[in-house]
């Protein structure tokens, strides 16, 4: 019977579309703040910072002299440099390729930041870097992770380790009549087949030092390349 | 009106039958051109080696994993993989036969890349965008001569992302031979070749340990000396004084004025500290640690 009079009909339309609308209208604005929020979040940071970003001081188009074991002197040329920000995680990233015609080498460093950090400790820790070398793949840890807590020795010909099994510091180190202080090591893994989807512990080595960047890559074949600097 | 809506309907009707008919019709058949059925029809012959090896004959030797899958009888195609542990020889192809299309092949050269480059209906030779692709009958590479060889030449693509500039696929081995970007080849060799190599480098790490390990020996043995010398060089040169303070008018010993220090003991304590020293000067001088003998109380 009330629904039978028009006016009461049209009321009820009417709040029916409002409360459509409002709900609607609601829910849009909650999710365009949320959005825009999310967004602001991962556009305003800056570029990352500190150990990720200032490794080797690498610049797109330099290139680097490098000298392989048996006595090829050859170029690495920094081919690309990319920056951004991972919008799906949020995450910051840095990405640089070293290329070399021959030998046929293509080296890329990736790093990600964080979303937050918890302290400044964790910061220290989370200021990693991966390498990837052919089959090879090494973490870099910031050196200064390591500068006050362990020490590389050699006894019987092997080096024994202090703390960490996976990277060490060098106090100096001389490669190719040049010396570099506040040098890390970081021992490799490699993928053991060429679906890549396992890592394995590899017999190599890739010496490295937060200003020059990577300084020296032992390989498993007895081979290695390391920077060739002028005295 | 009825009769226009009935009429509507059966023209749907119709028209939907129609469309089902003309989707049965395409009849999933595994279409290639001859061309690439001859890479598929190599699947019996393929060389099983998982590990090859590839080197330019002077200094660099590099070992490449590769894997081939050929399909089924029902599902035929293959994929083919070939990666070198430390250098970027990185090539990935994918032979696939097409639905109502002569198939394709798809290839990447890059460790970056996982997008690589397809050409549809592929009959060789091939040129397209400056990639372009080679049937060879055979190709001799070292001593040894492989039979039906595609050239994959990339060095007049301009998008190409590959590391080198020139791959030698052999229907029957794989890899065969690449060209870096600057003209230098890297051909297949034996195991042999590859293993001659490493044990080369390692007899060469091991005659620079055994150098190094001389040059510490030494090092520590002159430290040592240095200190025993030092000590008796004081020690001659206070009895020498203590001489001349007790008896200044006297005839000057001989061997405290020339400081002779092969009458002076040298204390065990004294020893022990300069082998002490000697042994940190070699440790450090062997782990490269230049700042560390600073530190062994020289």
């Amino acid at each position: 019977m009330l629904m039978n009079r028009p006016c009461t009909r049209i009321l009820i339309s009417l709040f029916a579309m409002c409360a459509l609308f409002c709900a609607c209208g609601g829910d849009s604005d909650v999710s365009a703040e949320a959005g825009d929020n999310y967004s602001e979040r991962c556009y305003d940071q800056k570029n990352l910072e500190g150990f990720q970003a200032d490794f080797g001081n690498y610049r797109r188009g330099q290139t680097i002299p490098f000298l392989f074991s048996d006595g090829l002197m050859f170029p690495l040329a920094v081919s690309d440099v990319e920056q951004g920000m991972d919008e799906v995680t949020c995450r910051k990233y840095k990405f640089t390729w070293l290329e070399s015609s021959f030998p046929i080498y293509s080296i890329k460093i990736s790093a990600y930041a964080p979303t937050f950090y918890y302290n400044e400790v964790d910061k220290l820790y989370s200021d990693t870097l991966r390498v990837t070398f052919g089959q090879y793949v090494f973490t870099l840890d910031n050196p200064e992770v390591h500068k006050n807590s362990t020490r590389i020795r050699r006894s019987n010909g092997s080096d024994s380790l202090a703390y960490n099994p996976d990277s060490l510091f060098v106090d100096t180190m001389m490669i190719n009549g040049v010396k570099y202080t506040d040098v890390a090591v970081s021992y490799g893994r490699k993928y053991e087949s060429v679906s890549q989807t396992k890592l394995v512990k590899a017999d190599a080595r890739l010496y490295y030092q937060a200003e020059k960047g990577i300084l020296k890559i032992d390989m498993e074949d007895g081979s290695s390349i390391s920077i060739r600097e002028e005295d | 009106m009825k009769k226009v809506l009935l009429f509507a309907a059966g023209t749907l009707l119709f028209a939907s039958c129609g469309g089902n008919d003309d989707a049965s019709s395409i009849v999933i058949t595994n279409e290639i051109t001859s061309d690439m059925q001859l890479m598929l029809d190599a699947k019996k012959g393929f060389s099983k080696d998982t590990v090859i090896y590839l080197t330019d004959g002077v200094t660099f030797v590099d070992k490449v994993a590769q894997s081939a899958e050929f399909g089924k009888d029902d599902k035929p195609g293959l994929t083919y993989k070939a990666l070198a542990m430390s250098s970027a020889i990185n090539f990935s192809m994918k032979v696939q036969p097409g639905s109502g299309e002569l198939g394709s092949i798809w290839f990447s050269c890059h460790p970056g890349d996982s997008d690589g480059i397809t050409f549809q209906e592929p009959v060789f030779p091939l040129d397209r965008n400056g990639y372009k692709l080679t049937f060879m009958d055979s190709l001799k590479v070292g001593k040894s001569v492989y039979y039906d060889v595609l050239k994959f030449d990339v060095s007049m693509a301009p998008s190409s992302h590959c590391s080198a500039s020139e791959y030698y696929y052999g229907y029957h081995d794989g890899l065969l031979m690449v060209v870096s970007k600057n003209g230098i080849e890297m051909s297949r060799v034996s195991e042999k070749v590859y293993k001659e190599n490493v044990e080369r480098r390692l007899e060469e790490r091991a005659e620079a340990d055994s150098i190094a390990q001389a040059v510490a020996d030494s090092l520590a043995q002159a430290v040592a000396d240095s200190i025993a010398q030092a000590f008796a060089d004081s020690v001659a040169q206070a009895t020498a004084d203590s001489i001349r303070m007790a008896n200044p008018s006297a005839e000057e010993d001989s061997t405290a004025s020339t400081g002779d220090t092969t009458k002076v003991e040298i204390p065990q304590e004294v020893l022990d500290m300069a082998d002490s020293i000697a042994d940190c000067v070699k440790k450090a001088y062997l782990s490269g640690s230049l700042s560390a003998i600073k530190n062994c109380g020289i």
